[in-house]
């Protein structure tokens, strides 16, 4: 077999990716536990196993957290994951008239078909995409990480300000330990421990994990009672697939494209493609009130965005959301730096991440429909027994990581922050991605300027740098464009379906907590 | 969070952010201004530093002068209801336990300290004397089976 599908043919990739699949479906099952929190607290542990196998982990449990999400949707209509919020309006719907089972099982499918469509486009676009970007000099380097800095007003969703802060939080992190082109310290306060800089992965840990664990303690997410369990026919018939068809590639095609774009995440995809869904069908006000058809654009167009946003995450190395920040996170300290040249000098791991996601997908399609009942049942695990859990599992896994306490200090310090920022209204998400592109930022642009002896037009006069800065400049403007003309209030909310959607019974105080971090 | 009018007896937390920031913002260009500069055009180690400094210092100021007009958010209302003092303590509480857990690191070992710190947690969280007993044998083996066993890593 090709030594770029190897995993495919491997028992040991499929086990891992089984275990990766396993944890995915109780982070995207359990409301408020999301995808971006199950791959902090993973991240540490494949930290002690091989890169394939870390892989395997990691893109499991992404692939199966965003379909699991749409279980407690569709079955107590209170979204697992951001991701599955769209879910819940056509989803619970089905359920409450007696077709939970079908629901479950067009979660199942259509996520699947989701997945591999976009691993398809994944396929397609990312080599090309890291073919061009290996002609790029500092100047068109420090333009895209500039770029992706600027997203961050995007993952702001309460807040452009607050966003921006946090965002210039995370540079200031960034800056910590021996400067990247003269070796001079700066902010180490004398301290050796912080030469190297401040750990990525403990801060992850204690953002997402310490830190979420607190926010759901305060705001306490409703737990489930009363489950829906009697799950028949799971499958569509042959009449359902042709109805749903073009809600399907609708869907998908929306949800790679949002996924490709940076910042824009699984939430987004899901709302947009429900919303055209209900656009061109010809019952529209069936929709929110149990449509096959919504269902499945929500699902699609969630499920979609795995590979959409891979491309830009593995071809460029700028991080669409918060849970493609955590998975560089987790590739850099297997020595793997996202970008061009992971195209060039390691294309046997990018073809391993396509067969693993693929895998993953088999994987969480066959939990999908046979596991339903037990898939439900984990509705019923309290949320109190995982805290714990989790809690441990940060402490461990961040002293893992270097045997090291200072790690652990560091989660638990970055926890206690995160959660104070937290109920602040400051998003999590603009400092991850601060922190992982500060430095490319600020060592390229000063490379760029070293090159051209401190003439700063090496900027301008480069038609790709030119085009990021002007992108760039564009998106750190356009709230306050949006602003002047006076629209502030038209922005769209990503939990209210894009202004066309309706939110059943998804408590509003909960949607905004679950908007407020992530959006997977 | 909940928007309410302007009251005089609700702590302006925005207001609070934006001075410790701006705060934080000066101290970082204070300590910046020691690292060396530009060289023939290009920038030093100070450079970046610097200009983030300045950055957080103006959205900062962005931030104060943006409170002053709009409503005041209650942002420790708990959607729910109830009180928040009760699950403030909570979290305090397993944070102070958290902070004793890793000063205790190197002195007493994993086996002895884990579970100690699970029960105390899980009795926090409202679990009866026999579940948090249970969970936290259960868990500290598993992941002592785990980190020790599996993964070599000397706890």
């Amino acid at each position: 077999m090709s030594p770029y599908l190897i995993p495919l043919s491997d028992p040991i990739a499929w086990l891992y990716v089984f275990i990766g699949v396993g944890l995915g479906v109780i982070f995207g099952s359990l409301p408020g536990f999301t995808a971006t929190m199950g791959l902090a607290v993973l991240t540490p542990f494949t930290f002690w196993v091989g890169t394939q196998q870390a892989l395997a982990m990691l893109l499991g449990l992404l692939t199966s957290a965003i379909f699991s999400g749409g279980i407690p949707a569709i079955l107590i209509n209170t979204p697992g994951t951001p991701a599955s919020i769209a879910m819940t309006w056509d989803g619970h719907p089905l359920a409450k008239q007696g077709r939970a089972g079908f629901a479950l099982g067009i979660n199942a499918i259509y996520a699947f078909l989701g997945i591999i469509a976009s691993l398809v486009v994944l396929a397609l676009a990312a080599f090309p995409l890291a073919a061009f970007a290996l002609s790029f000099g500092p100047a068109e380097y420090f333009a895209v990480a500039a770029f992706g800095i600027s997203t961050m007003v995007s993952v702001s969703s309460k807040s452009v300000l607050k966003g921006l802060l946090t965002g210039v939080l995370g540079l200031i992190l960034a800056l910590v330990g021996l400067d990247s082109i003269t070796g001079y310290p700066r902010f180490t306060f004398g301290a050796a421990k912080l030469l190297d800089g401040v750990s990525f992965i403990p801060v992850m840990v204690g953002l997402f994990g310490v830190a979420e664990v607190f926010t759901q303690m305060y705001v306490k997410v409703p737990h489930a009672q009363e489950i829906v369990v009697k799950l028949t026919g799971i499958l569509p018939s042959w009449a359902d697939v042709k109805r749903l068809m073009p809600h399907a590639i609708s869907g998908t095609l929306i949800g790679i494209w949002i996924g490709v774009m940076p910042a824009a995440g699984a939430d987004v995809g899901a709302i947009m493609a429900w919303g055209q869904s209900r656009r061109m069908s010809r019952k529209p006000e069936e929709f929110g009130h149990g449509s096959p058809e919504g269902l499945v654009a929500a699902v699609t167009g969630a499920n979609a965005g795995i590979g959409g946003s891979l491309v830009t995450t593995l071809a460029l190395g700028i991080p669409g959301d918060s849970t493609g920040a955590v998975l560089i996170g987790a590739l850099l300290i297997h020595g793997l730096q996202p970008g061009p040249l992971l195209f060039r000098n390691r294309p046997e791991i990018v073809a391993q991440v396509i067969a693993l996601v693929f895998m993953s997908a088999i994987i969480t399609l066959i939990w999908g429909l046979v596991g339903a009942k037990p898939l439900a049942r984990i509705l019923k695990v309290k949320d109190e027994l995982l805290w714990g859990l989790v809690l441990m599992i940060c402490c461990v896994g961040s002293y893992a990581l270097n045997q090291s306490t200072v790690d652990v200090w560091t989660a638990i310090v970055a926890g206690a922050f995160g959660f104070v920022l937290r109920r602040l209204d400051f998003p999590m998400g603009p400092l991850v991605l601060a922190l992982i592109l500060g430095p490319m930022a600020e060592s390229n642009l000063r490379r760029a300027l070293t090159l051209s002896q401190g003439d700063v037009s090496i900027l301008f006069t480069r038609p790709i740098s030119l085009l990021f800065l002007v992108l760039t400049a564009a998106s750190f403007l356009w709230p306050l464009i949006t602003w002047l003309r006076g629209d502030k209030e038209k922005r769209p909310d990503r939990t209210a379906g894009s202004g066309c959607g309706r939110v059943d019974g998804v408590k509003p105080a909960l949607r905004a907590e679950l908007r407020g971090e992530g959006n997977r | 969070m909940t928007d309410v009018p302007p009251q005089r007896h609700l702590f302006n937390w925005d207001l609070a952010s934006s001075v410790v920031l701006t705060l934080l913002g000066v101290a970082v260009v204070i300590h910046a201004s020691g690292f060396p500069g530009a060289v023939r055009g290009v920038p030093g180690p100070a450079f970046f530093p610097m200009v983030i400094g300045g950055l957080l210092i103006a959205l900062a100021v962005s931030l104060a002068a943006t409170t002053r007009k709009g409503p005041r958010h209650d942002y420790w209302a708990r959607p729910g209801g109830g009180a928040p003092r009760v699950v403030l303590r909570q979290i305090v509480a397993i944070l102070i336990l958290l902070v004793a857990y890793i000063s205790l690191w190197d002195i007493v070992p994993f086996l002895a300290r884990t579970p100690v710190l699970l029960v105390a947690i899980y009795r926090i969280l409202g679990e009866t004397w026999k579940r948090a007993l249970l969970l936290a044998a259960i868990l500290t083996f598993a992941l002592y089976a785990v980190f020790q066993g599996l993964l070599s890593i000397q706890l």
